[in-house]
């Protein structure tokens, strides 16, 4: 999953870009608000969590062009102040959540985490595709009852594809939503890690769960 | 003054009506018995020559027909000159009523026979005398008394006095109780306003109803109008306050939490450990300045603070704010000319502490950063984006340029301390952009009595 973080304040801003991507997220990070609306625009980001007080454009107006542009990008909003007034005003201009500063970092994940899967359909984070079991709360991937030990890269390309599964999922796709621009990726990595995964997901007499398009993408799913 | 109005006025009016009636009392009661006497008397008067004209003179002989005219409220007596009764009332038997000398007609009070109050007429005439049958003789001087009894009179002025009194009482009570609604019903509006201030709180500060006020009130409404729109500006600046605050200091304690679990997350490298924890030092550095600036704002503004006077070197002063950022490898101009002033050392040092760190955090990367000092000014001056517009904020509490906010510092209450303690020490500051650059010009007072120290500037 691909997140953007917006927010001025650096401690807050690499912390919280960190903390995302050891929880597996793809993280691009924005130091203002022209500088984050205009990633938010250009990239399909899964969720973007938006710092209120910014320099350059305030959260609420990247928020109102991100929504005016027609990002569906979900939105977290971070605000340091009490007014319920920005709050309200935020959620009514198309913000999905909000978190008071000084936030607990386990809540904001859980929160990035819910919305990922309220943007997905999927309101159970436990996805089961035929034998399949995979708790994106932990993390961890079971096959037929088994155990699959999946790297960070792998476990985030399996989540997005598992999010849509059943969906034809392009390599763009796969790029716009599991690498960040820090990623250091060449033309066949998608492949590569395909491969990766369908060894480690193949089992004896078990049904065949990626599926290649030629020329198009992949599908998880039993076909 | 104490007491309630209504009661003040209740009491005033009650005094004034009662005071009235009691004096036009005494007069109608005064005017009525002198009126009443006089027309007693002038009855008793007429009374008198009518009784004389019954009394002839023949000759020596003097007749009357006073017998014929005896009343019973009414006595009389006629005295020859040689004081030999002529004639009495029947009623008055062998007792004689008072002999007053006089000459023509007089009306005395006189205490009657049988020891009542009354009033006698005496009236000295000559009788008329029958010319036509004899010759008129010498005329005989005669004296003829006419008492009437004022026991009815003085019962009519004693019945008058009691009901100018009585009625005096009735209409002083239904006058006061009458007053006491009318001081009522004027005092409502101020019952009303009383009222509607009460219900004035933090939370309702709506003005309160001018165009329903009497006139008089009017002023005293609009005053308290005018001191509730303050009240609410004071209110609405000191939550706005509150609520930067609040931003200011849970920024940071945000920043401080996420780094902190962010490193407890899962185990780490010593040397992560360590980041974490140099950036936590960083954040809680920042932290207290802000803390500790916020708070002498908040003295300044309490006037807590007072400006002491002692020598202060200027030029050392500011190398001495210059010094870390210096070691920290920021080249800063300087141009400082030796003099000694006689100002506040503590709150010199902040404000030019501030200064200093205002223009290393606002400078865009390449520019030159330059502090001159000569006698009592001091220019700090750095390269910059902002424009005219933002530079008039520049001294506002919580104001941020956007660099500044980039940059991750929170400068936005250093420049409002600079000022207020400029102005405590009795200068001014004024900012502004000229070719590009940032200039903060602090000008302390003349009097701050500048000595130019000739043997440091050789040094």
């Amino acid at each position: 999953m691909r997140a953007l973080v917006v927010e001025d304040y650096a401690p807050v801003r690499s912390a919280v870009s960190e903390g995302l991507a050891e929880h597996g997220f793809a993280v691009d990070t924005a130091a203002d608000g022209e500088e984050g609306l205009w990633l938010a625009e250009s990239n399909p980001y899964d969720v973007v969590v938006l710092d209120l007080m910014l320099p350059k454009l305030d959260g609420l107006t990247v928020l109102r062009r991100m929504r005016a542009k027609g990002s569906g990008a979900a939105v977290l909003l971070l605000t340091a102040k009490d007014a319920v007034d920005d709050r309200v005003r935020g959620l009514d201009l198309g913000a999905d959540d909000y978190l008071a500063k000084p936030f607990a970092f386990a809540e904001l994940l859980a929160r990035v985490r819910a919305l990922v899967r309220r943007r997905y359909d999927t309101r159970d984070p436990m996805i089961r595709i035929d034998d399949l079991e995979i708790d994106t709360t932990r993390r961890t991937v079971r096959r037929g009852g088994e155990a699959v030990t999946l790297s960070a890269r792998e476990y985030a390309l399996l989540e997005y594809l598992a999010m849509r599964s059943g969906q034809l999922v392009t390599r763009t796709d796969i790029w716009a939503h599991v690498y960040d621009f820090n990623s250091d990726t060449h033309s066949n990595v998608v492949d590569v890690y395909i491969g990766y995964l369908r060894k480690k997901l193949e089992r004896e007499g078990g049904h065949k769960l990626i599926h290649t398009r030629r020329g198009q993408g992949y599908v998880l799913g039993v076909e | 003054m104490k007491g309630s109005i209504r009661t003040r006025l209740l009491a005033g009016t009650a005094i004034g009506v009662s005071l009235t009636f009691a004096v036009s009392g005494i007069l109608v009661y005064t005017l009525t018995r002198s009126q009443l006497g006089a027309q007693f008397d002038d009855a008793l008067a007429a009374r008198a020559h009518a009784l004389s004209a019954l009394v002839e003179q023949d000759g020596n002989t003097i007749e009357t027909d006073l017998g014929r005219e005896e009343l019973a409220h009414e006595l009389h007596e006629l005295w020859h000159p040689s004081g030999k009764v002529l004639r009495r009332s029947s009623s008055l038997g062998t007792r004689d009523l008072t002999l007053v000398t006089t000459h023509g007609l007089s009306i005395d009070p006189v205490t009657l026979p049988d020891g009542s109050a009354g009033r006698q007429a005496t009236f000295v005439f000559q009788p008329h005398q029958d010319t036509e049958e004899a010759p008129a003789s010498a005329p005989v001087t005669l004296t003829l008394a006419v008492t009437r009894d004022t026991a009815e009179l003085d019962a009519t002025i004693a019945r008058l006095g009691r009901v100018l009194v009585a009625v005096g009482f009735a209409a002083t009570l239904l006058c006061v109780a009458l007053l006491a609604g009318i001081v009522r019903f004027g005092l409502a509006p101020i019952r009303r306003l009383a009222a509607a201030i009460a219900e004035r709180r933090e939370g309702n500060l709506a003005r309160l109803d001018e165009a329903g006020t009497p006139d008089d009130l009017r002023p005293v409404v609009e005053r308290l109008n005018d001191l509730l729109r303050r009240l609410e500006t004071a209110f609405a600046r000191e939550r706005e306050l509150t609520a930067e605050v609040a931003h200011e200091l849970r920024t940071p304690m945000a920043g401080l939490r996420a780094t902190i679990e962010l490193a407890l997350d899962r185990e780490r490298t010593p040397e992560r450990y360590r980041t974490a924890l140099s950036d936590c030092l960083t954040i809680c550095t920042q932290t207290e300045r802000m803390v500790e600036s916020l708070l002498s704002l908040a003295r300044l503004d309490a006037g807590m603070i007072v400006a002491r006077s002692e020598t202060v070197e200027l030029d050392d002063l500011i190398r001495q704010a210059i010094e870390p950022h210096a070691a920290r490898g920021v080249t800063i101009e300087t141009e400082l000319v030796p003099v000694t002033l006689a100002t506040d050392r503590d709150q010199l040092r902040v404000v030019i502490h501030n200064l200093v760190d205002n223009a290393v955090s606002y400078a865009t990367a390449g520019g030159s950063i330059r502090v001159e000092a000569d006698g009592q000014v001091i220019r700090v001056s750095n390269p910059c984006t902002l424009t005219a517009d933002e530079v008039a904020h520049v001294f506002d509490r919580f104001w941020r340029g956007d660099q500044a906010r980039s940059a991750g510092t929170h400068a936005g209450i250093g420049l409002a301390l600079c000022k207020k303690l400029v102005e405590l020490l009795g200068g001014t500051i004024t900012a502004a952009v000229k070719d590009g650059r940032f200039v903060v010009l602090v000008v302390l007072p003349r009097t701050s009595s500048i000595v130019v120290d000739s043997a440091r500037s050789s040094t």
